[in-house]
């Protein structure tokens, strides 16, 4: 099956280096600390964060730093068709692991010791990419709670198919069985905090498309940091500044 | 709330050959507020969604019968599942309106039943080839409700009503009443679970006095709403 048409174009009308649009909202939660909803292309996400709040399992506090709790859940109705057990699958509770180390490093837990975060993430409509939207919503759910970070953190994916390598790739294009790498970095610090790669890879390659789905991370830290500016700018107007 | 219907083709059961089947379901995921704990699921849920199943199937909101395709073979099951994203009170009202807008936005895709005898999506997009398998219906068609049901929850709290309580106000309350009427003001359903306040006629009344209220503001409500989407 051909991706990459001979004039260039992808199945949905995209470059190879072309990225989904990026759309995002702070606050969807109001009962939540902080929340967003992150959508990429048509994957969308919600994110809520709780804390920092009492542990609710006295015997896991930590006593030198904040215990972070993540959940991954999908809706019912998010994929082609309808899924009978969205919670506690093992692909759930893989991506739950995966947020939770990733957000663990760059979260500064030793402000808060004794305490817990909770993360909460629900799909609500996947098409590929849903790991990564998932930590972007998380990211940007942790700075509207005011948790204290080092960084942002971004995440995006990147494939390789028809000797092509595409950036951001949807769910047709996923299954396509060639390799799907995803990165998630710390912008400013330019350090990497996620890689995960399936499916077989030549070394040389393997850089290429890492280069590119790091790239792909710059675009969407630029795109969160607008999105944060823009909100603290409301926050702003709305205390009379 | 957010709602979203999926339908799956199923076959009828030999008592209603010609019904199909809704299967209603009533989600709290641990983001919609600090109380619902990932390894505790929330008590409200379960009861929400049976009374929610009960309340719609009961108001004769939908025909079964026009979810039937192939009359003893083949019919629709729609599973309707309801999230509640953020919960602050009166759940059950807001989940009543998200089915009831739910149910107007659905569109029953076209079909048609081919030679092994199974449902496949009808494809217009054949190209000198005659159509063998006619479609089961033309075009895609939208149900056809009949009452809409539009509820209110009221709390009492000494010898006041508050209507349409938030979480705090829910979480000191004595006793709720939750009503529900149908867009020609019959009374669908009365919900009164216990609680130490008993409540008089008088204030029963008081209740359905603002139900009927609030039905014609959610009335409005849900028709500008369809309104705006079908000029998309």
């Amino acid at each position: 099956m051909e991706f990459v048409s001979p004039e260039g174009l992808r199945l949905d009308g995209r470059r190879p280096m072309e990225m989904r649009q990026l759309r995002a909202e702070l606050g969807a939660v109001s009962r939540a600390d902080g929340s967003a909803i992150f959508e990429m292309g048509n994957t969308k996400v919600i994110a809520a964060v709780y804390g920092p709040r009492e542990v609710q399992h006295r015997g896991q506090q930590l006593n030198d730093k904040a215990l972070i709790r993540c959940e991954y859940t999908m809706a019912n109705f998010s994929t082609g068709d309808r899924m009978r057990r969205p919670k506690g699958d093992r692909r759930s509770t893989e991506i739950s692991l995966v947020i939770r180390q990733t957000m663990e490093a760059c979260i500064m837990t030793h402000l808060m010791p004794h305490s817990q975060i909770d993360i909460f993430v629900q799909v609500l409509q996947a098409d590929g990419g849903t790991r990564s939207a998932c930590i972007n919503a998380a990211t940007l759910a942790l700075a509207d709670a005011g948790i204290p970070m080092c960084d942002l953190v971004t995440s995006c994916s990147a494939g390789y198919l028809n000797t092509t390598p595409l950036l951001d790739l949807n769910y047709v294009e996923d299954s396509a069985g060639g390799p799907d790498v995803t990165v998630g970095i710390l912008p400013k610090l330019d350090k990497v905090t996620l890689l995960q790669m399936d499916a077989k890879l030549p070394m040389d390659i393997f850089e290429n498309v890492m280069q590119l789905a790091t790239e792909g991370c710059k675009a969407v830290a630029n795109y969160i940091r607008e999105v944060l500016m823009e909100n603290t700018k409301q926050l702003e107007n709305r205390r009379g500044v | 709330m957010l709602a979203a219907i999926k339908m799956e083709v199923m076959t009828p059961a030999k008592e209603t050959p010609d019904e199909g089947c809704i299967a209603i379901d009533f989600h709290m995921p641990a983001i919609c507020s600090p109380i619902v704990r990932p390894g505790r699921p929330a008590e409200a849920a379960p009861v929400i969604s049976k009374q929610l199943s009960d309340t719609i199937i009961s108001s004769g909101m939908i025909d079964l019968k026009e979810l039937s395709l192939v009359s003893g073979k083949a019919a629709w099951m729609t599973y309707l599942d309801i999230y509640c994203l953020d919960a602050d009170g009166a759940l059950f009202d807001a989940a009543l309106l998200a089915a009831a807008a739910a149910f107007s936005h659905l569109q029953i895709p076209v079909v048609s039943l081919n030679d092994d005898g199974r449902i496949v999506v009808f494809s217009k997009e054949k190209e000198g080839e005659k159509v063998k398998n006619k479609p089961v219906n033309e075009e895609k068609r939208k149900l056809k409700l009949r009452s809409i049901p539009f509820g209110l929850t009221c709390i009492i709290h000494k010898s006041y009503i508050l209507a349409d309580p938030t979480a705090e106000e829910e979480s000191i309350m004595e006793t709720l009443i939750t009503i529900v009427l149908d867009s020609s003001y019959q009374l669908v359903s009365l919900y009164k679970p216990g609680g130490p306040a008993l409540a008089y006629e008088s204030i029963i009344q008081d209740c359905i006095a603002l139900s009927r209220q609030r039905v014609r503001e959610l009335q409005t409500i849900l028709n500008e709403a369809i309104c705006d989407m079908e000029v998309d």
